[in-house]
């Protein structure tokens, strides 16, 4: 069953466009992972995907329904993690978590009930009585996602959930996605971390400048880009020649510098590691090198240009 | 729903203890200062204890700012970036300003009552009708409330905002003749009597206490009831624009 169905959404702020003819499905019991550099209009996609904000063109359906039919009740059926933490600072986590449930009609005992689960699946149920504003920063993440999956929703949106948390959080908050969508639970997964996605979607969506570039699972997105190989070297010292003997060898598609660790991407082929070996020991001393087979990351830098983490918040 | 998140709004404003020492114990300090000044005099114009005066003027003037919690919360909760995840909920976001500007109400209303139980029991105040005074106490601060909520809707700067805030509960004390006399002009004599909330309530107020001055109170209040229905109506109009 199609849980989200996105069909030539356009929506723009002024005159720029930041979602341009978006088409996206999500089925019942996936993982999608949302990814896309800074600006690339993700958060946008999840507030229109929710009916928080309007679209100018196009039709978006959420559990068999056009979104404008009964958005309340549509509402009442996902939970949506925002990148802010949105709790109520000046409400204990338990108090939170009733808030919370009960706008979404839970009452009495199954409220009880539901509140002390979600505390127990976010790891709070010691600090229930605490204000968040003595929670640190992974604490306060961890309660954001227990108040919209209180009510246990048939769709979670996470927007960039694990950003500045600890990596015990994250691990946490990694195993709880995975835990809900073990129980049914459809997850839509925004991130920077590309290894999060990696963890956990069963496919990825890449968005770029308001354009879906790429979807599929991440095997399949990665076999789009096997045409190629990476090789890192490690040089005491980064030289001009060096770069420009790397350049010229056959099959060389780019060189990148991080530090004195030099990236080459290379086609396909057999002993280019040879090749590169042999260039770089001719220009100085080489501590290592390796070459990798294409990652996300690859398959992400490959299709849009850019890192996924290159700075600020989107 | 709408009483449900009254409740936990209320519970917030509960543990706010910035705006209880500066909306409760300030005023009760100063009218023990100020009741200390004018011991046991009577005050010349209004006829009654000048402590009686002075506790009326100072708790109604602090109610003047008490909208301050409506215009936190609904800055806080609907116009940040929590207001996603509150337009998120299966809850129109108008229910939430109506459970903020119910619950800013009543608790701004239960801290001036409970100044006026302590006045009367330390001091001796001698409010009148204790039911009356809470139930002007309720309008009194609605009408403030729904006046910083009209501040908030309408204005986009926080800054601005606060500052407008002041400017109505510092132009009123000033309208209503606290800090100097204004000109013994027609138009002054009736701003003071009756061009700011504050002395409307005192007014209302006066009449509660001593039984007299019957027909000001039947004005003042009046004016405050159609002041009421106008702010209400304007909040509408705004909050439809900014909370749809």
């Amino acid at each position: 069953m199609v849980i989200a169905r996105m069909s030539d959404v356009v929506k723009r702020y002024g005159t720029h466009l930041v979602l341009d003819n978006v088409s996206m499905e999500m089925g019942e019991g996936e993982i999608v992972g949302l990814l896309g550099p800074n600006g690339a209009g993700k958060t946008t996609l999840l507030y229109a995907l929710t009916g928080l904000i309007g679209v100018d063109s196009g039709e978006i359906e959420l559990f068999g329904r056009p979104l404008e039919d009964n958005p309340l009740e549509t509402k009442g059926r996902i939970g949506f993690v925002t990148q802010e933490v949105s709790v109520f600072h000046d409400l204990t986590a338990r108090e939170n978590l009733e808030f919370f449930g009960g706008i979404y009609g839970l009452r009495g005992a199954s409220l009880k009930q539901r509140v002390q689960q979600a505390l127990e699946t976010v790891g709070l149920t010691e600090y229930a009585n605490r204000l968040p504003s003595r929670f640190s920063g992974g604490m306060s993440r961890r309660l954001n996602i227990a108040c919209a999956l209180v009510h246990e929703p048939e769709l979670i949106i996470m927007d960039e959930p694990t950003v500045g948390v600890d990596p015990q959080s994250r691990r946490h908050i990694l195993e709880t996605v995975r835990e809900l969508n073990r129980q049914g639970t459809t997850v839509l997964y925004t991130t920077h971390y590309m290894e999060e996605v990696q963890a956990i979607a069963s496919r990825v969506i890449i968005l770029d400048q308001g354009h879906i570039i790429a979807e599929g699972t991440i095997s399949d997105l990665v076999e789009q880009i096997r045409h190629e190989e990476r090789i890192r070297l490690e040089v005491t010292d980064v030289t001009e020649p060096l770069l420009q003997n790397l350049r010229s060898l056959e099959g060389v598609k780019g060189v990148t510098v991080e530090g004195r660790v030099v990236h080459i991407t290379t086609q396909v082929g057999s002993g280019n590691l040879d090749r590169v070996l042999a260039a770089a020991s001719k220009a100085g001393g080489v501590l290592w090198i390796n070459a990798e087979r294409p990652t996300l990351e690859d398959v992400f830098l490959t299709l849009t240009g850019k890192q996924l983490r290159d700075g600020g918040e989107e | 729903m709408l009483l449900r998140a009254s409740n936990y709004m209320f519970r917030r404003l509960l543990r706010g203890y910035l705006g209880l020492a500066i909306l409760v114990v300030l005023p009760l300090a100063l009218i023990s200062v100020i009741g200390l000044v004018v011991g046991d005099g009577i005050d010349p114009k209004l006829g009654i204890p000048a402590i009686d005066g002075v506790a009326m003027i100072i708790i109604f003037a602090f109610q003047l700012f008490g909208g301050n919690y409506t215009l936190d919360f609904l800055r806080s909760d609907l116009f940040s970036p929590r207001k996603w995840r509150l337009y998120s909920l299966p809850y129109p976001p108008f229910y939430h300003a109506l459970s903020i500007l119910i619950s800013s109400s009543l608790f701004s209303a239960l801290q001036g009552f409970a100044m006026v139980l302590y006045t009367h029991w330390v001091y001796r105040v001698r409010w009148g009708s204790f039911l009356s005074i809470l139930v002007l106490l309720v309008f009194f601060s609605a009408l403030n409330q729904l006046v910083y909520m009209l501040i908030a809707l309408g204005v986009k700067s926080d800054k601005l905002g606060e500052r407008l805030g002041e400017v109505y509960g510092l132009g009123s004390f000033a309208l209503a003749g606290i800090w100097f006399q204004l000109p013994n002009t027609t138009v002054f004599n009736f701003l003071t009597k009756y061009g700011n909330p504050l002395s409307l309530s005192r007014n209302v107020m006066l009449y509660i206490m001593t039984g007299r001055y019957g027909n000001e109170a039947l004005y003042s209040l009046a004016i405050l009831l159609l002041a009421s229905v106008a702010l209400v109506w304007a909040s509408i109009y705004f909050g439809r624009r900014k909370l749809a």
